[in-house]
């Protein structure tokens, strides 16, 4: 028998919008899928109130509202909260709930530096940089200076924030700082891309490396090979496209179009660069997870 | 003192013969009933006709449509044609307020019965309509399947001039009466309206004293336009007490539906439900797609308790992960044995947008 899921209450006429991603939803089972996926963002707090108001709203669904909001204090055990919202539908099997759970609950019992860098993953997956980064640095608070893997890998993804939001000099450091820790090559990969399209400057970047890190030749031959195949990929990009037609209608004398596209390009990079520089406030303060608060105190 | 806010139900029935009005005031449980016969003249256009004698009943009492809180009409004639004359026959202002909410003359009484007492409906009940000596009937009698209990409504019609009954005969009274008793004896009653212009006039002597033995019996000319008044205040649905099978012209009496996991057991989820004539049967539900592209259909034909599956392919749907495209599915019916199932893609809100592209899927059902 082929599966079929019955939806249950009504598609919103208005869209609810996740603070922290963006993502928007309409409908009980976009909310179930949504939460499943993200959890990650709710191991020390529960989902806004405003979510629960678009629950009996806008979704019609008054009876899950109705148990959400006795199960919304502080004291109250976080996975019933979400094991209510999850039984109330069908969209989840009684076997996938205790699987999304189990999955909660090994996300809770991680070390707090892991659940910083899952939370700055997930952001820098949905292009929010600052906030990210925000969240690196959390996590590195935390290990008090450790040299580890986990710090490495955090220094790591910190760099590749910093380096979309163009702060080149902070991103180098941390790449540095994400070998010293993990002496994983891809972060040294990363420090030798930068210096390459950052100065230009091919062979000097190769010297940088090879006096400062003592790479071997093999080493600096497999940077140089995964560097060309990175630039022949950028070759296809929407962005590169782009830059060849302003470019050729230049060479056109239409200068005119030209401009007009290379406007159109910059303003959709300033639209998605935006999203990178956005932090939050009222999220960031509110999913500072409560064990770092108290831990100050 | 401001006065209570109480609901009254208008019922409507034409024929070519005359048009019936009735009035259900909730507050007083009273039926107003209206009965006007249309001229010869008038047959012609007997809905227009019909609706200006209403109309006109309303401007001489001064009554206001704003007072009612629904109107049916019952028809003899419930043809596409006839349901598209009385459409455009009525007001503009009337179809926004009320709709035009069309049933047949079947429903009509059936509707009637169940919105009586318990003790009309528990036992057999059935109403005779005698006209141009043909005898139709519709019997409403509580049957048991499989061990539960169900009311089942059927109708059927006799044609007085093959048992040798001539209308307005001098034999009439005793020949209706020598036929109704063995009418009787195959369909046994508790309770008979009697109804239609053939029991007029005082022919009925031994006849009512046949019917009359052991049964209630009823004479009206309003009891279409009752029912389709009573009508507004609910649709008759006896699933505590058991299934309605209204085996009546034009109605459905096929449900479509699903089978869908809920509470963690597959279970049958109806989208439309019988007991209404196909063109008012109208179902739809919003479903979730998992791993298969592919909608099972089931078709259950209550009179039979049989089910037949019918499974439908969605094709051209953008790819997604398992559950994240929903489908609003609706049901319709083009006439009592088919009708099409419409898929609509919804997507998953911004996640995977929809497409909006809609699937066709005719079906047709084994009587």
């Amino acid at each position: 028998m082929r599966e079929t899921i019955v939806c249950i209450g009504q598609i919103g006429k208005t869209a609810y919008r996740f603070p922290q991603t963006e993502v928007s939803i309409t409908s009980y089972e976009e909310l179930c899928c949504y939460l499943s996926q993200h959890l990650i963002c709710y191991l020390y707090t529960l989902p806004d109130e405003d979510l629960l108001v678009y629950i009996k709203e806008e979704l019609g669904l008054d009876k899950l509202y109705r148990q959400l909001v006795k199960l919304q204090s502080p004291e109250r055990d976080q996975m019933k909260y979400f094991a209510t919202l999850f039984r109330e539908g069908n969209y989840y099997s009684e076997d996938e709930i205790r699987k999304i759970l189990d999955q909660y609950r090994t996300l809770k019992n991680e070390p707090y530096p892991l659940q910083c860098k899952r939370i700055g993953d997930m952001l820098l997956g949905y292009g929010k940089a600052t906030m990210a980064i925000q969240y690196y640095d959390e996590g590195l608070k935390r290990l008090e200076d450790q040299e580890d893997e986990m710090a490495g890998s955090l220094y790591h993804n910190k760099g590749i924030a910093h380096a979309r939001l163009f702060r080149f000099e902070d991103a180098k450091i941390d790449f540095i700082k994400a070998y010293q820790n993990n002496g994983d090559e891809n972060s040294l990969f990363h420090y030798y891309g930068l210096l390459v399209f950052h100065e230009g400057d091919l062979a000097k970047a190769a010297k940088e490396i090879r006096e400062s890190f003592h790479v071997s030749d093999i080493v600096m031959d497999t940077f140089e090979e995964k560097l060309a195949g990175m630039m022949e990929e950028q070759q296809y990009t929407e962005d590169a496209a782009k830059y060849r037609k302003i470019v050729y209608l230049n060479v056109r004398n239409r200068n005119e179009d030209a401009q007009h596209y290379f406007e159109s390009m910059v303003k959709d990079q300033q639209n998605s660069f935006r999203k990178e520089l956005e932090a939050h406030e009222k999220w960031v303060v509110t999913n500072v997870p409560l064990r770092y608060s108290i831990d100050k105190k | 003192m401001q006065e209570l806010n109480t609901r009254k139900f208008v019922g409507i029935d034409i024929s070519e013969e005359a048009v019936q009005l009735s009035i259900y005031d909730e507050a007083t449980e009273e039926m107003v009933e209206e009965f006007f016969p249309l001229q010869e003249k008038e047959r012609d256009d007997y809905i227009s006709s019909g609706i200006e004698y209403i109309h006109k009943y309303f401007e001489c009492n001064e009554l206001s449509w704003e007072d009612y809180s629904s109107v049916h009409f019952s028809m003899k004639d419930i043809s596409a044609g006839s349901r598209e004359t009385l459409k455009n026959v009525l007001p503009e202002e009337f179809v926004e307020r009320f709709g035009v909410n069309i049933i047949g003359r079947f429903r009509a009484f059936v509707e009637y019965v169940f919105h009586q007492e318990r003790v009309v409906w528990d036992r057999n009940t059935m109403l005779l309509e005698y006209q141009d000596n043909i005898l139709r009937y519709i019997l409403v009698e509580s049957i048991y399947r499989s061990k539960q209990k169900a009311y089942r409504a059927v109708t059927q019609e006799v044609n007085l001039s093959e048992h040798g009954i001539v209308e307005g005969s001098d034999t009439l009274d005793q020949d209706f009466c020598k036929m109704i008793k063995q009418f009787l004896l195959k369909n046994p009653t508790h309770i008979i309206f009697l109804t239609g212009n053939g029991f007029e006039g005082n022919w009925m002597k031994r006849t009512l004293n046949c019917l009359c033995s052991g049964r209630r019996v009823f004479l009206g000319q309003n009891i279409y336009a009752n029912g389709a008044s009573l009508l507004g205040i609910r649709q008759t649905s006896l699933l505590e007490d058991g299934m309605i099978l209204m085996q009546g012209p034009e109605m459905v009496q096929h449900a479509i539906g699903i089978v869908a996991a809920e509470n963690g057991r597959q279970q049958y989820i109806p989208i439309t439900a019988i007991g209404k004539e196909w063109f008012n049967t109208k179902g739809s539900i919003d479903i979730i797609l998992d791993k298969s592209h592919k909608v099972d259909f089931f078709y259950r034909n209550h009179r039979d308790n049989e089910m037949e599956i019918a499974s439908c392919e969605v094709k051209d749907l953008p790819k997604r992960p398992p559950k994240t495209t929903r489908m609003h599915v609706e049901v319709t019916f083009t006439s009592r044995l088919e009708g099409i199932i419409f898929l609509t893609d919804m997507g998953f809100g911004t996640m995977y947008p929809k497409t909006e592209k809609v699937t066709v899927f005719p079906f047709k059902l084994i009587s």
